[in-house]
């Protein structure tokens, strides 16, 4: 990461997939520019110096127990209220998966 | 000038103005001046209502009232409010209705408050100007030609017009200092883990935090008290009790170290340098000490902030697939298009870029020299300001190095323009720290913040050192655009 890695559109289009997300060329083209200039920022973190016993941040913390009833609990009906189609049971989905 | 919560109070306790009268009030104010500020996405004048008619029978009780309660007051649209629509500022949350309160939001409604409806923000709050709201741009009261600042700019916005008492806003890398320093109001961004996260839609978990914007520090106290607390439902809540704020907020400053973070007063525009100059005089006039500390690798802030964030923002917004919830777009073929699909047409341009950021530096081949690099540097900073805490009680910077944009600069220029803004405050996220933005003057009626520093769990102290500034050399900013609204 010595020199500022300049990214394709191929690399664009390859993050869009990994995003779900899907880009017209336009939006590639200008996605692209700014890619290029935010991963520049991003590199200057290649300067950083750092020691040994700086890896502490993410030290593990306990976590708590996995029981039922430390938060609310909802019946299907309320967790179905903001589904865009469902049939009173199940979230429905399109039944074509390619 | 906007009345204070205290002020508020007295009203409802001498039996001046009703709760009822109070919320109609702000209603009025909220329904003349929204349209110009657009500082609200959705208004909630019948729940208003139905909470001060509430707030009437308690106070009709007599006794003691809780210092909130009938006191009017705004959630930031990525706070879940249960039954009211709560959008994150985003055309994929269009149609959400949460099935539950935020934490802070059931502490606040156990208190008496007032909900008079959700504020505008940035895409899931992902911005400094307010905007990349799909919902338009809110502005600031100041100057309606310029931005409020962001994300939390909505709430900003609304406290400093006297449309809401104070406000709740989220803060990952300055989103309430920010907006609070371009409005000319306090904003209070407590320590990682203070403030349950519960109910809070994530962009970055170990960023975020809920805190306070407010008109005084006596009002940003006197909120944090009533939503600060272990809640068991966030496994990152602290568990330790700690003591309330307000008690001993006019305790002063006298022995109080202020370290000065020279990292941030290099080049800096001059007015705001003079001013803060000014507000440190004071400080020192009080009785406090002055001297200078510096943090190694500040430089490194922006890029650890962007690095890390984003690659969380990209698991986090993951869940938004218009599987469960939110907007689903109206063809596709097939499961996999219409996820990819409702994500393209849902999500605004700021978000997409970071979500690809953060999946880029996630990406095998580019972890171990940006998100691991990123994380080192992170606990390096972290032991550098405990260092500069050795010295220091508080720490004193600017909250932001420049005055409030106007309309359209930021969203037309490089985008890393725009990341610059939070310069002064990612740090303190970076860190898990408090921190607080207080108004200390204005370049040509641009209002101008200075932000204190603490150790972690320093709040009280923080707002004390706000408010002995406030007493000894506040500054009164009267906004273009708002007032008080119980004056008409």
């Amino acid at each position: 990461m010595s020199e500022t890695k300049k990214i394709e559109k191929s690399e664009i289009k390859k993050l869009a997939g990994l995003s779900k997300l899907s880009l017209t060329d336009a939006e590639i083209d200008s996605l692209t520019g700014d890619m290029r200039s935010i991963i520049a920022f991003a590199d200057k973190i290649s300067g950083a110096a750092i020691s040994v016993g700086d890896d502490d941040y993410g030290a593990a913390r306990e976590l708590r127990a996995d029981t039922v009833g430390v938060g609310e609990c909802f019946t299907p009906g309320v967790l179905l209220s903001n589904a865009p189609t469902d049939d009173g049971a199940y979230f429905i989905l399109p039944r074509k998966c390619p | 000038m906007p009345p204070r919560i205290a002020e508020i109070h007295e009203k409802l306790k001498k039996r001046e103005l009703s709760a009822v009268e109070i919320a109609k009030a702000y209603i009025g104010a909220v329904e003349r001046l929204n349209p110009e500020l657009g500082a609200y996405i959705t208004l909630t004048p019948d729940a208003a209502l139905a909470g001060a008619a509430e707030a009437d029978k308690l106070i009709a009780l007599g006794g003691d009232i809780p210092p909130l309660c009938g006191v009017p007051m705004t959630v930031k649209d990525n706070i879940s409010t249960k039954g009211v629509l709560t959008t994150c500022g985003s055309n994929i949350l269009n149609n959400y209705y949460p099935a539950f309160d935020a934490e802070a939001v059931t502490r606040l409604n156990a208190a008496g408050a007032v909900l008079l409806g959700k504020t505008n923000l940035d895409e899931f709050a992902m911005g400094s100007t307010c905007e990349t709201s799909f919902y338009g741009t809110a502005k600031n009261p100041h100057d309606t030609g310029r931005v409020p600042g962001g994300s939390s700019g909505g709430g900003a916005a609304a406290v400093a017009a006297g449309i809401a008492a104070y406000a709740i806003g989220s803060d990952t890398g300055g989103s309430i200092r920010v907006p609070a320093s371009f409005c000319g109001v306090f904003g209070l961004k407590p320590t990682y883990g203070a403030v349950s996260r519960y109910g809070l839609i994530a962009y970055a978990s170990s960023f975020d935090q809920i805190g306070v914007i407010a008109e005084s520090a006596e009002d940003a106290a006197c909120v944090f008290d009533a939503i600060s607390g272990h809640d068991p439902k966030d496994m990152t809540s602290d568990p330790f009790p700690r003591g309330k704020t307000l008690p001993g907020i006019s305790d002063g400053v006298c022995g109080l170290r202020i370290g000065v973070l020279t990292n941030l007063f290099e080049g800096l525009n001059p007015v705001i340098a003079d001013k803060i100059g000014a507000a440190l005089g004071i400080y020192e006039s009080l009785g406090a000490s002055v001297e200078p500390v510096s943090i190694e690798q500040f430089d490194m802030c922006l890029p650890v902030y962007y690095i890390l964030a984003c690659a969380e923002a990209s698991s986090n917004l993951a869940r938004f697939d218009g599987v469960r919830y939110g907007y689903r777009a109206p063809e596709y073929r097939g499961a996999d298009e219409m996820i990819r699909k409702t994500r393209s047409e849902g999500f605004g341009r700021e978000v997409k870029r970071r979500i690809m950021l953060g999946n880029y530096v996630l990406s095998s081949g580019y972890f171990d020299a940006y998100y691991k690099k990123a994380q080192l540097t992170r606990g390096a900073m972290r032991r550098s300001f405990s260092a500069a805490f050795e010295k220091a009680d508080v720490i004193v910077c600017p909250t932001v190095a420049v005055l409030a944009p106007k309309l359209g600069d930021m969203m037309n220029a490089d985008p890393v323009e725009m990341y610059l803004t939070d310069m002064c405050t990612v740090s303190v996220n970076i860190c898990g720290l408090p921190a607080v933005s207080v108004p200390v003057g204005a370049d040509r009626r641009l209002p101008i913040g200075m932000q204190l520093i603490g150790a972690k769990f320093s709040e009280g102290l923080l707002l004390r050192a706000a408010r002995a500034f406030e007493l000894a050399g506040g500054v009164v900013l009267r906004p273009a655009v708002g007032g008080d609204p119980l004056a008409v």
